[in-house]
């Protein structure tokens, strides 16, 4: 099993959360939204190509729009190989975890 | 509107990383760039663009290809390697560069000053000052910019397009008075209210809305403040003006920043000039600057078409045309408008920013020189790299990377060097540039900028070259060193040195003229001539004063006028005269004397009399004109005739002199009689005992008039401010014509130990075989002279075809003799010999048994 980074899991997990029409733009804009990192445009772009390279994600190239200077733009959409990668992640994630919850002293 | 993030960033990111797909990646970013555009601007947006694709950079480059990374660090390691190697030619470059960096910045400092002016103003773009047009007969067309009062309230009325319009005028030389504080004030302006709210200076105290609206009040900066009110509340406080004008202060303006045009400490409403004997009606006395504010929307191109006859159609016969000049222009484009406060002028923007392109050149091609020069040291690691697979583009990065490494580290210096010299700069320059200029972001900015340029120059031909070579030759030691490229660096040594020996010459011709204008003759006398101002009520009592004075041992002669020579006179359009037959206009001075003036500055007669008290008629309606303005009408026997109306008569021509400064040619000129011109008073006195006369001369003052502090100045040293911007533009020069023979020089000394060191054998056989100490100097030395002589020789022509157009400048000047090319000539060529004359004497004197034993 691959293990993912945690960049390649937040990536993966807000491709899923933005379901439709996700794209380095929207992409960046939730992950600051909800985990309050901006990363940098570069590193986001290189670990969603890498991550399409390993097949857990495949893109598309929509039609030209305005908003991006009349150029198309690359959305991404998770794929089968994704989803289960996601959820084997998970749970190795809750197993080790597990442990950790029970018997911490407060 | 253009929404395109910055495009050098682009293209920089796709040529050195060209192996990544950029499409997808831009279009993301330029997306979130047009957001932050739209609501911060293109400046933040700007920044955010570079910063968002710096910020990638790690990124990008792990994923370009695992090793490159790897490799830049390599890069590095050795560049740094290099350096500390072969520490003398790492420091005659730093020098050097830092040298050029150095005065780059400061110009560049200098530059942005001067481009700056005005525009502090929050409507600076939309403010204009109302320039006429008038043509004269000979095609000529002069351009004032100033104008009648009653122009500006009928353009604010008459054009929908006119927010505002001001009228403004400093009157200088007014004296102040509070208490015992009594000054003569320099800085004394009316305007019309509208001036606090339309331009931007802001006031401490009072309302800027109603400061002016008593014709009684006057607005004051902090300094004046300071030094009439102390630590006093100044709101409210009586100023008495020329001891018979007072004006209450309503309000306190923060000081006016240095780069603005406009200057002056007190502030009153223009309808108090009246008082000080300026008319507030009419068309036809010029004399104020008139400023508009245009609405936001009006293009001022067709409000010129709009406003172009306004004063033939409202002042009858008036043939003036008037237009609009941006205010942010004034600074920099008013040299061919007669206008009372120039003293920028965009030529010296451009050619103290060629001065800087040069010295930075000079220290980029010693660069070159240098790393080509010691090209074989190198070669065996670029077979080397070439060998295990290096292709050229990446050792082309890696030489770049060198030069920028040596431009990034001379720019510490640099800044150090900017550091300590901005002061004597800022003495020299007369500029007030605070050391804070340097952390500003457009300033940083720039420097990163000319930095990187720097490094990129000398980068180019070491890169080009040294990964040309052939691994093979290179590694089987036929490479032979520093033979590659041998005539490029001839030929870079010898443009540097024509780039400074036109430099020097500039400076020589530029010195001399100095001093010619210094030395000229101007048809008058003006040693121990003191001058003063006679303000208001003090010219009643002018002749009072003048026999008193011509009384006291000592003085010589006495005299009034109603300008002081080598100052702004006042003109008017001659277009009437006894005998005229033809349409001709001429601009014509007019000067006011009394019957003094002649003897006072020893002017002659060449036809005719000068005013005399034998006759009473003088008063009223005679003048005497000067031999240009009776060639310039072509009246013959002029005497008699009248000139202007038919009531005033011509009774002499006197001789031409000077009354402005040399940049001009002596102009027509009547000279009249009008008691209530006398502006100013001269005393001549004698060479001997000056001061005693001063002292008694002082005392009579203070008898006479103790109203009025004692406040002179000799004549000799008023015209000297006349050049005060020439001699300051001359000074620079010369700064930096000697820096750039430093770096030059610099340059040379490297390339003369690098020669001396290869040749180290040779001469060790040479010396064996019987050569002398002087033969081995000349061989050495050979090489340099006849660059240098050359550089001279392509040096004299283009120097000679900028300094005549320097010269046409004045329109009287110094010639071109053959002293301005030898001087220079001999100094680049002692200069340089010196610079190289250590390494030769070195390399003569070696003992010739260890050179042989070399290597």
């Amino acid at each position: 099993m691959h293990l993912l980074t945690k960049q390649e899991e937040l990536l993966l997990l807000a491709i899923f959360r933005i379901r439709k029409d996700a794209y380095l733009v929207n992409i960046r804009e939730h992950l600051k939204k909800h985990i309050g990192k901006e990363w940098a445009f570069g590193s986001i772009y290189i670990t969603l190509e890498k991550l399409c390279r390993k097949g857990y994600v495949k893109n598309r190239i929509g039609a030209p729009t305005a908003s991006q200077g009349g150029k198309a733009i690359k959305y991404y959409d998770l794929t089968e190989s994704g989803i289960r990668i996601l959820k084997e992640n998970k749970h190795l994630h809750d197993k080790m975890w597990k442990e950790f919850a029970e018997n911490t002293p407060t | 509107m253009n929404n395109t993030p910055p495009y050098i960033c682009k293209w920089i990111f796709k040529y050195f990383i060209p192996e990544f797909d950029w499409e997808y990646f831009f279009g993301g970013i330029d997306e979130v760039y047009c957001g932050i555009r739209g609501s911060k601007g293109k400046f933040l947006a700007d920044i955010w663009y570079w910063t968002q694709l710096t910020k990638s950079l790690p990124s990008l480059f792990s994923k370009k290809s695992g090793g490159s990374f790897i490799m830049l660090k390599n890069y590095f390691k050795t560049g740094i390697r290099t350096l500390f190697r072969h520490k003398g030619f790492s420091i005659l470059n730093i020098m050097g560069l830092a040298v050029g960096l150095a005065v780059c910045i400061l110009i560049f400092l200098w530059v942005q000053d001067e481009l700056g002016y005005d525009r502090f103003h929050t409507n600076a773009d939309r403010i204009y000052r109302v320039i006429e047009h008038e043509e004269l007969s000979s095609g000529e067309i002069l351009s004032y910019s100033q104008q009648g009062p009653e122009l500006a309230p009928i353009l604010k009325a008459d054009y929908p397009e006119i927010l505002e319009s001001v009228r403004f005028r400093v009157l200088g030389g007014r004296l102040v008075k509070f208490g015992d504080h009594k000054f003569y004030e320099k800085g004394f302006a009316f305007a019309d209210p509208a001036i606090l709210t339309m331009f931007t200076f802001p006031l401490k105290m009072g309302d800027p809305a109603s400061a002016l609206t008593d014709p009684s009040s006057i607005v004051i900066s902090e300094n004046m403040a300071r030094k009439y009110f102390e630590n006093e509340d100044p709101l409210g406080k009586i100023l008495r003006v020329d001891n018979h004008t007072n004006f209450i202060v309503s309000g306190v303006m923060e000081n006016i920043p240095s780069n603005s045009h406009l200057k002056f400490d007190f502030l009153a409403k223009f309808d108090s000039i009246k008082n000080f004997g300026q008319p507030v009606t009419g068309w036809r006395s010029f004399y104020l600057d008139t400023y508009v504010l245009l609405t936001e929307t009006a293009d001022h191109r067709e409000v010129d078409q709009k406003i172009k006859n306004v004063i033939s159609e409202h002042s009858e016969g008036s043939s003036f045309l008037i237009d609009l000049q941006p205010l942010t222009r004034i600074r920099l484009f008013s040299n061919a408008i007669l206008t009372p406060h120039v003293d920028g002028d965009i030529k010296y923007v451009v050619i103290f920013s060629l001065i800087a392109v040069f010295i930075l050149l000079n220290a980029c091609i010693n660069f070159m020189n240098l790393t080509t020069a010691r090209s074989g040291q190198r070669a065996r690691e670029i077979g080397m790299r070439k060998v295990v697979g290096a292709r050229r583009k990446e050792l082309v990065h890696q030489f770049f990377g060198e030069s920028l490494l040596m431009a990034f580290i001379s720019l510490i210096f640099a800044v150090g060097l900017v550091f300590a010299l901005l002061p004597l700069f800022n003495q020299l320059s007369g500029k007030d540039l605070p050391l804070m200029v340097l952390g500003r972001l457009h300033v940083i900015l720039g420097l990163l900028g000319i930095t990187l340029t720097a490094g990129l120059i000398s980068g180019i031909y070491p890169a080009l070259l040294l990964s040309s070579f052939q691994p093979v030759s290179v590694l089987k030691n036929a490479f032979r060193s520093g033979l590659r490229g041998k005539a490029f660096r001839r030929a870079l040594v010898i443009f540097q040195f024509v780039l400074t020996t036109v430099l020097i010459i500039g400076t020589v011709v530029v010195y001399r003229q100095l001093n010619f204008l210094r030395q000229q003759n101007l048809g008058y006398e003006k040693d121990q001539v003191m001058t003063f101002r006679l303000p208001g009520n003090l010219r009643e009592k002018t002749d009072l004063m003048k026999t008193t004075f011509e009384r006291i041992p000592g003085v010589l002669n006495t005299a009034a006028a109603s300008t002081v020579p080598g100052r702004r006179r006042a003109t008017l359009t001659l277009e009437n005269w006894e005998g005229r037959n033809s349409e001709d206009r001429f601009e014509l001075g007019i000067l006011d004397v009394d019957h003094g003036f002649l003897s006072t500055f020893e002017l002659e007669m060449a036809e005719g009399r000068f005013f005399s008290r034998d006759f009473t008629t003088d008063e009223s309606n005679t003048v005497v004109v000067n031999e240009a303005a009776i060639r310039a009408i072509g009246m013959k026997d002029p005497i008699g005739k009248w000139i202007l109306g038919s009531e005033l008569k011509i009774i002499g021509v006197i001789k031409d002199f000077n009354l402005r400064s040399l940049h001009h040619k002596v102009a027509p000129l009547v000279i009249g009689m009008r008691k209530s011109n006398l502006h100013h008073l001269f005393v001549k006195i004698a060479a001997e005992n000056i001061p005693r006369t001063i002292v008694s001369l002082k005392s009579s003052w203070n008898s006479l008039v103790p109203e009025y502090p004692f406040d002179f100045k000799f004549l000799d040293e008023q015209l000297e401010e006349l050049y005060h911007a020439d001699q300051r533009i001359g000074k620079i020069i010369n700064a930096f014509a000697g820096l750039a023979l430093f770096v030059a020089c610099l340059g040379l000394f490297g390339l003369a130990s690098f020669v001396a060191e290869r040749r180290t054998k040779e001469i060790g056989i040479r010396k064996v075989l019987g050569a002398s100490n002087p033969v081995i100097f000349h061989l050495l030395a050979r090489d340099f002279i006849k660059w240098i002589l050359l550089a001279n020789l392509i040096a004299a022509p283009i120097a000679t075809y900028a300094m005549m157009k320097y010269l046409n400048l004045y329109a009287y000047h110094t010639k071109l003799g053959p002293m301005v090319f030898l001087i220079p000539g001999l100094l680049t060529l002692l200069v340089s010999l010196l610079a190289i004359s250590w390494q030769a004497v070195r390399a003569a004197t070696a003992d010739p048994v260890k050179s042989l034993k070399y290597e």
